[in-house]
C-alpha cells in the first residue's frame, strides 16, 4: 500500500498521541502490526519524517541507555499534541469524503 | 537464550554507518539502535544467521537510497536548530556593553581613517593581515576536523558548523578588499559613503573573527549540551 508523506506524518503524530514515548524501530513494528502488515513504513521515509517533526517543534527526543547502547525516544510535545489533533481530523473528514465519492448512494427519482 | 548485539559488534555497526556517509555522532547514534534491535529480532526467529547476512537485510529496509534521505532530513533539522542558537548567543554577546564599545571603537576608528590616503594605506594592510590570519586559521583547523573525522572520533554537526562560519568569514574579508582597492586609486575623492563601507569592511570582520574564534569554540560544550544532552550516557 502506498503511503503518502503528509499521511506518514499523521501516523506518527497519532501513534505518538497514544503511546507515551516511542523509537523509530517501534514506530514501524506497531505500524506494520496494527494495520495487519497492508502499511510498511520504509525506514528511509521514517526517519525523515521524525526529523521533520521535530524541527517543526512538534516532537521532542530523549535519549536512554537501553542494554549496551543509546537509543532515542520520541515524544509529542505541547503543539504536537495539538497537531495530532488537527490531522487526523483532517485525515478523517477526507476518508468520509472519498467513500462519498467512492460508495455514492444513488437515488432513483 | 536470545542473541544480543555485543559491545563489538554495536561499534562494528557505528562503522558502518561512518562507511555509508553518516558523519555525524548523534544520527549514527539512532541508524545503530535500529538496527540492532532489527538484528536482534531476525535472530530471535533464527538465531544460526551470521552477523554480516543479518546486517545486510536490516540495511536492505532502508531502500535503494540507503541513509541518504536519513541524512539529509538530520542535516537540516540540525542546521535550523544551530542557526537559531547561534544567533541567540550572537545577540547575547553584542548586549555585553564591552562589546558593543569595542564594536563601535572598532567601526569609528577605520571610518576617521579613511578620509585620508595613509590612512587607507593602513587600513589596506591591517586587513590583509586579519587575512593572512583568518586564512592560516581555517586552515589548521580544517585539518584538526579532517584528522577527528579519520580517526573516527564523534564529530557533532557544531563543529563543522562553527568551522563553516570561519570560512565564510575569510571569503567574506577577501571580497571586501577589492572594495579597499578602489580607494587606493589615484583619482579617489573620499566620501561618507565610501569611508561607511570601508570601516564596515574592517570591523565587520573582526567583530565575526572574535565570535567564531573566541566565543562560539568557548561555547561549544554548553550548546552540545543543550542539544545532545545525552552526552552525559557517554561518560
Amino acid at each position: 500500500m502506498i503511503l503518502y508523506k503528509g499521511n506518514l506524518d499523521t501516523i506518527i503524530l497519532k501513534l505518538l498521541s497514544e503511546n507515551d514515548k516511542m523509537y523509530g524501530y517501534e514506530i514501524t513494528k506497531k505500524v506494520k502490526e496494527l494495520s495487519h502488515n497492508k502499511i510498511i513504513i520504509k525506514e528511509g521515509a521514517l526517519y525523515p519524517a521524525l526529523h521533520r517533526l521535530k524541527s517543526k517543534g512538534f516532537l521532542e527526543v530523549e535519549t536512554l541507555k537501553v542494554d549496551n547502547r543509546l537509543r532515542k525516544y520520541y515524544k509529542l510535545t505541547e503543539n504536537g499534541n495539538k497537531e495530532s489533533i488537527t490531522k487526523t481530523a483532517e485525515l478523517k473528514e477526507f476518508i468520509e469524503t472519498m467513500q462519498l465519492l467512492l460508495n455514492p448512494k444513488l437515488s432513483f427519482k | 537464550m536470545m542473541r544480543k548485539v555485543s559491545q563489538q559488534e554495536i561499534e562494528k555497526l557505528y562503522q558502518f554507518t561512518r562507511q555509508h556517509y553518516v558523519e555525524y555522532f548523534d544520527l549514527q547514534t539512532e541508524l545503530v539502535d535500529h538496527l540492532a534491535t532489527g538484528m536482534e529480532e531476525n535472530w530471535s526467529e533464527n538465531p544460526e544467521m551470521n552477523f554480516e547476512e543479518n546486517l545486510q537485510k536490516e540495511f536492505e529496509k532502508f531502500g535503494v537510497y540507503g541513509f541518504m534521505h536519513v541524512i539529509e532530513s538530520h542535516q537540516k533539522a540540525m542546521n535550523k536548530k544551530y542557526w537559531k542558537i547561534l544567533w541567540r548567543e550572537t545577540k547575547s554577546e553584542l548586549a555585553n556593553p564591552k562589546i558593543l564599545f569595542f564594536s563601535l571603537l572598532l567601526f569609528l576608528l577605520p571610518f576617521g581613517l579613511s578620509f585620508s590616503k595613509l590612512g587607507i594605506d593602513i587600513l589596506q594592510i591591517t586587513l590583509f593581515l586579519l587575512t593572512v590570519f583568518a586564512v592560516v586559521y581555517t586552515f589548521r583547523q580544517n585539518k584538526k576536523q579532517a584528522h577527528k573525522k579519520k580517526t573516527n572520533q564523534k564529530v557533532y554537526l557544531l563543529e563543522a558548523m562553527i568551522s563553516n562560519a570561519q570560512s565564510s568569514t575569510l571569503l567574506f574579508m577577501l571580497s571586501y578588499q577589492v572594495v579597499l582597492f578602489i580607494g587606493s586609486r589615484e583619482s579617489f575623492e573620499p566620501n561618507m559613503l565610501y569611508s561607511f563601507l570601508i570601516a564596515l569592511a574592517v570591523s565587520l570582520p573582526f567583530l565575526i573573527i572574535y565570535l567564531t574564534i573566541k566565543v562560539l569554540p568557548q561555547k561549544k560544550e554548553e550548546i552540545l549540551k543543550e542539544v545532545h544532552p545525552e552526552r552525559i550516557l557517554l561518560t
